[in-house]
C-alpha cells in the first residue's frame, strides 16, 4: 500500500494510517488522489446514491484517533492530529453546495498528496 | 501572464496596521487545537484597546485550468467566538502587555508555467506577522485550499517557523512552478495604494 511518512511507516491513529486503510474502501489514483478529477487537480468527486452518508463515512474513518471537534458551520467536523495533520468534514461546501472532505499533510509522505478536496455527489 | 489574486482588502490591510502602537494582550479562538497552534476557520486576536478577527473563506479559481475551491483570509473588526473561546479557556496570552511595533504581510506568489494554458500566477495572502517589543506572533494559513490557520510564536521575527505550502506544488512533465514567499510591512502596502476607498 506504501505511503510511509519520512518519519518511517505510518503509525496507528495517524491520518496517514487511516488514510491507507480508506483506500481499501475509497480507490484512488496512481497519485494517491480519491475519486476522479483532472491530473494533478487537488478538487475531486466521488460519485455515490447517498452523497452525505459516504462523505460521513469517510471523515469517519479518516478521523480515528483524531481529536475531533465541531467547526462553526452547522454540522461541519475537523479533526486534527498531532502532527499537524487534518481532515474536515463540510455537509455543504461553498462552491456547489455538495458535501465535501478536506485531507492535509503538513510534512511530505511519499504517494500521499499534501491537499485534496473531495466533494460527494449523486450518481449520474 | 494571467494573474490571480487572493489578497488582504484595503480594510483588511488597515485593520492590521490597526494593531501597531497598542498594548497586545492576548489571541483566541473557539476552535484551537494543538496547545493553540492551529485554529480551525477563525479566531481573534486583542490588545488593550481593540480587537481584529482573521477569518478563512474560500473562492472558486481556475488557475491550475479547472475549479478548485482555494482559501483566502479577510479580516475583521471586533472579536468572533470570544464567548466560546473564553468557556473553553482557548486564550493565550504571551506577550501580554508589550507594544506592538509592526505588523508584516505574509505573502506567496506561485508561478506556474504550463505547456497548455501558458504562464499563470497566482499572489496570495497567506498570513501576517505581529511584532511586539518583545517577541512575534504569525497567522499563517496551513493550506493554500483549506480554511485552518497556524499560529506561532517566537522570541524574534527571523525565530518563527512559517507554515510553508509549498508540498501542494508538484511540478510534472508539462508543468512546473516555483513558490516565492515575500513578508512585507503592512503599511508599505498601504501606502503602495494610498487612494484606495
Amino acid at each position: 500500500m506504501g505511503g510511509g511518512s519520512g518519519d518511517g511507516p505510518a503509525s496507528r491513529d495517524s491520518l496517514n494510517s487511516n488514510f491507507q486503510k480508506a483506500r481499501d474502501q475509497f480507490p484512488t489514483s496512481p497519485g494517491g488522489y480519491f475519486g476522479t478529477g483532472r491530473s494533478g487537480g487537488k478538487t475531486r468527486q466521488i460519485q455515490a446514491r447517498d452523497p452525505l452518508g459516504t462523505a460521513k463515512k469517510m471523515f469517519k474513518m479518516l478521523s480515528k484517533g483524531g481529536k475531533v471537534a465541531q467547526l462553526p458551520k452547522p454540522g461541519a467536523m475537523t479533526a486534527v492530529f498531532k502532527d499537524g495533520s487534518r481532515v474536515n468534514f463540510r455537509p455543504t461546501s461553498a462552491s456547489d453546495g455538495s458535501p465535501v472532505i478536506e485531507i492535509a499533510f503538513p510534512k511530505p509522505i511519499s504517494g500521499v498528496p499534501a491537499t485534496q478536496k473531495i466533494h460527494f455527489v449523486e450518481v449520474k | 501572464m494571467g494573474g490571480y489574486e487572493l489578497r488582504f482588502s484595503i480594510q483588511d490591510l488597515r485593520l492590521a496596521a490597526g494593531l501597531i502602537g497598542k498594548k497586545w494582550d492576548h489571541y483566541g479562538s473557539r476552535t484551537l487545537f494543538n496547545e493553540g497552534t492551529l485554529a480551525a476557520s477563525d479566531m481573534f486576536l486583542t490588545t488593550f484597546s481593540s480587537t481584529i478577527s482573521v477569518v478563512a473563506d474560500c473562492k472558486i479559481l481556475d488557475f491550475e485550468g479547472g475549479a478548485d475551491e482555494f482559501s483566502f483570509l479577510r479580516i475583521e473588526d471586533g472579536a468572533i467566538g470570544a464567548t466560546a473561546a473564553r468557556r473553553t479557556g482557548d486564550l493565550y496570552f504571551d506577550f501580554r502587555g508589550e507594544q506592538v511595533v509592526n505588523v508584516l504581510i505574509i505573502r506567496d506568489t506561485v508561478a506556474m508555467n504550463d505547456q497548455d494554458l501558458g504562464p499563470r500566477e497566482l499572489v496570495v495572502d497567506s498570513g501576517f506577522i505581529v511584532e511586539t517589543t518583545q517577541g512575534s506572533l504569525a497567522i499563517c494559513k496551513g493550506s493554500f485550499y483549506m480554511q485552518d490557520m497556524f499560529i506561532q510564536r517566537a522570541d524574534t521575527t527571523e525565530s518563527l517557523e512559517l507554515v510553508a505550502s509549498q508540498n501542494e506544488w508538484e511540478s510534472s512533465l508539462g508543468r512546473q512552478f516555483s513558490i516565492v514567499r515575500t513578508v512585507i510591512p503592512v503599511n508599505e502596502l498601504l501606502e503602495e495604494r494610498p487612494n484606495h476607498p
